[in-house]
């Protein structure tokens, strides 16, 4: 039965003037960030995460989910008008938007775009709305060895997708559950690797880290480009006013409804971001059409699929988020941090505990369908200039936002210190390949990945067995062994291809 | 020939490969030994309800991983490895923001603020003047406003200002 408070407390968290002002102005910066080449979703999250750290959570939380859908769909204004993606969500929307507006379609393009993020979004919230709570219900059933095996899928996973090399991955996970262990022992309270410093005492700040490393990480990165590409805008091409009819809008249903269903799939697992999501609903687009020709060359199937594709994973990524406290990708790793800041823990507690929050979350992300339409039509129509802000403005002033929004966390200047290490570190990982969200996610997972095994263990007198002989737990454990499985036969057929290309390559030598 | 030109560029990325692999291998390292040092500091590793297992177990794997990527790092193959570009120009920027970010306590918000964003500026290419000396001063006193107007966050003034 519906429990009334909760949807009265919900309701009365939509209705909210202040709720609706933040989210608002998260989804109106969210798209003049993502419009801005170069700022990613998760950049942006991270930076501006501080700030409702002062905000109660019916108002920061809203914000900041305004800001994740609106830069996820603002990035796809520079890809189709400059054939510069604002963010890498999308990369697969520049290839057939820029081609359209190079055709004099720009509106069109910019139209369909729109039109395919909200629907995918809407759809996916939908979802969302439908499975967490069930599968909430379940996840309260589970015990420590099922946790401890949900844990050990989520890392498996993210080490396995979010790079070229597994083994970097798991390592980048390692480090992260190493960083984990700095501070007070979760079971016991000792102080562990803190050399002394009272700083490091509740571990390294979470916030600080992610600043560093995905933000100072990327003003590093742009540094090192060459001055002639870093940001460099395309040809710009001046708008026109072919519209885009319903009847062309309507055929492409199909299209948008297979790219939201697998952008919905992908973003419910933990580590497949939107950035992976849009190819791949690139891909199959491509692999399905009658004409894949013309993807490439300003196909509107091609272009609907990238934007579902990615726009679909927004709400996806929460799944895992509000049913089991895994991060679905790194804008949810910050978000988990927010949450944390203020006081909830993501997971089926939260749905225990402020199921009225939960409720009124979902009406705020179903809200921020309206507002997208309304803010999205008011972009295509005024956010040409802002993809045209130089790097050496942009970039200097975001590195400024960095060190005051980490310093305003806890007014500490140990986490300026954090902010510098978390740069440094984020930038050589990046620069020799080593996936960057296996390690915060691992940081994030690690405390209640070592109670759930350290339980198990002891609860079972070390006996391994207790991982299989519960029900929950063989699921998990077969599960855990297909990701395991396809893991070994992608690093295969990745091998073989490899073989494959030097052998082509030294028979063409 | 075309063999020999890559040979640089294939060395220099499994020399960076075999590095990493080796660092990776020092921070287990320093870990297991700082969870396995004498007396025990956080108790016994091989305990299940010692605050040592968990960290022992996970820096032991990071450790064997380690040496199992310097292992692999002679191996033939694509390189993820893209230490290249200004390399000179990021150090710069780098030591920038660690020596802004250290010295905020001291040198204070407003004098931090309008010496990041101007040099950062220079180190991105901007060379006009009246560029800079905007960047000087409207986000620094944008932001600063924006944080201890808005949200009541105050900065350290620091020793000069």
């Amino acid at each position: 039965m519906i429990d009334l408070s909760i949807l009265q407390q919900g309701l009365a968290m939509l209705a909210s003037p202040w709720t609706f002002l933040a989210l608002s102005g998260g989804l109106a910066g969210g798209v003049l960030i993502g419009a801005l080449p170069g700022l990613t979703a998760t950049m942006a999250v991270a930076v501006l995460a501080p700030f409702t750290f002062f905000m109660d959570a019916t108002i920061g939380i809203p914000f900041l989910l305004g800001i994740y859908k609106g830069a996820i769909y603002g990035g796809s204004i520079p890809a189709i008008l400059i054939n510069t993606p604002g963010t890498a969500a999308a990369a697969a929307t520049a290839r057939d938007g820029y081609a359209l507006t190079c055709q004099g379609k720009s509106r069109k393009a910019l139209e369909l775009s729109l039109y395919s993020s909200v629907v995918a979004d809407l759809i996916a919230t939908l979802v969302l709305i439908a499975v967490a709570i069930p599968l909430a219900k379940v996840a309260m059933k589970f015990g420590s060895p099922e946790f401890t095996l949900l844990y050990l899928i989520a890392l498996t996973m993210i080490a396995t997708v979010s790079g070229n090399s597994f083994l970097k991955g798991l390592i980048a996970a390692g480090l992260g559950l190493l960083v984990a262990c700095i501070g007070l022992d979760p079971m016991s309270g000792y102080q562990r690797f803190t050399f002394g410093s009272t700083d490091l005492l509740a571990g390294v700040s979470l916030i600080p880290l992610l600043i560093g490393m995905f933000a100072l990480s990327e003003i590093l990165m742009q540094l090192g480009r060459p001055r002639a590409t870093s940001g460099s805008a395309g040809t710009s091409v001046t708008q026109d006013c072919e519209r885009l009819r319903w009847a062309e809008f309507w055929a492409l249903r199909p299209t948008i409804l297979r790219a939201t269903s697998l952008g919905t799939f992908l973003g419910s697992l933990p580590g497949l971001g939107a950035e992976i999501a849009c190819w791949i609903a690139y891909g199959v687009e491509r692999g399905r059409s009658k004409e894949p020709e013309r993807f490439g060359e300003g196909s509107t199937e091609g272009l609907a699929a990238a934007e579902a594709g990615n726009n679909a994973v927004v709400p996806a990524a929460l799944i895992p988020m509000t049913v089991f406290g895994i991060p679905g990708d790194t804008v949810t790793a910050v978000l988990i941090g927010a949450l944390m800041a203020q006081g909830m823990m993501p997971g089926p507690l939260l749905v225990q505990q402020n199921p009225g929050f939960l409720f009124g979350l979902f009406l705020v992300l179903l809200a921020t369908n309206v507002l997208l339409l309304v803010f999205g039509l008011a972009a295509i129509r005024w956010l040409k200039q802002v993809s045209s802000i130089p790097p050496a403005v942009m970039y200097p002033c975001v590195l400024l936002l960095c060190l005051c929004g980490t310093y305003s966390v806890n007014s500490s200047s140990f986490d300026l210190l954090i902010l510098a290490f978390g740069g440094g570190l984020g930038y050589l990982m990046r620069c020799t390949g080593f996936p960057v969200a296996p390690l915060i996610i691992g940081l994030l997972l690690g405390p209640g990945f070592e109670s759930a095994l350290r339980q198990s263990l002891v609860f079972s007198n070390g006996s391994l067995e207790i991982f299989w002989s519960r029900p929950g737990s063989l699921i998990l454990l077969s599960i855990l062994a297909l990701v395991v499985a396809v893991m070994a036969w992608r690093g295969l057929k990745r091998t073989g291809a490899r073989s494959w290309l030097s052998e082509n390559r030294r028979a063409t030598t | 020939m075309s063999q020999m030109k890559q040979w640089p560029a294939i060395h220099s990325a499994c020399v960076v490969e075999l590095l990493m692999g080796l660092g990776v291998m020092v921070i287990g390292a320093v870990f297991l030994f700082e969870v396995h040092s004498e007396p025990r500091p956080y108790g016994d590793p091989g305990d299940l309800g010692s605050a040592a297992f968990f960290p022992g177990l996970v820096a032991l794997a990071v450790t064997i991983l380690g040496g199992l990527m310097a292992l692999l790092s002679w191996r033939p193959g694509n390189r993820d490895s893209l230490l290249n570009g200004h390399l000179g120009r990021v150090l710069l920027g780098y030591a920038l923001m660690t020596l802004l970010a250290v010295s905020l306590p001291w040198l204070g918000i407003w004098l931090v603020a309008m010496t990041c964003v101007p040099l950062m500026a220079l180190l991105f290419g901007e060379r006009r003047w009246s560029v800079l000396l905007a960047l000087a001063l409207i986000p620094p006193f944008m932001v600063v406003q924006l944080f201890e107007g808005a949200m009541g966050i105050y900065f350290p003034r620091g020793i000069i200002l």
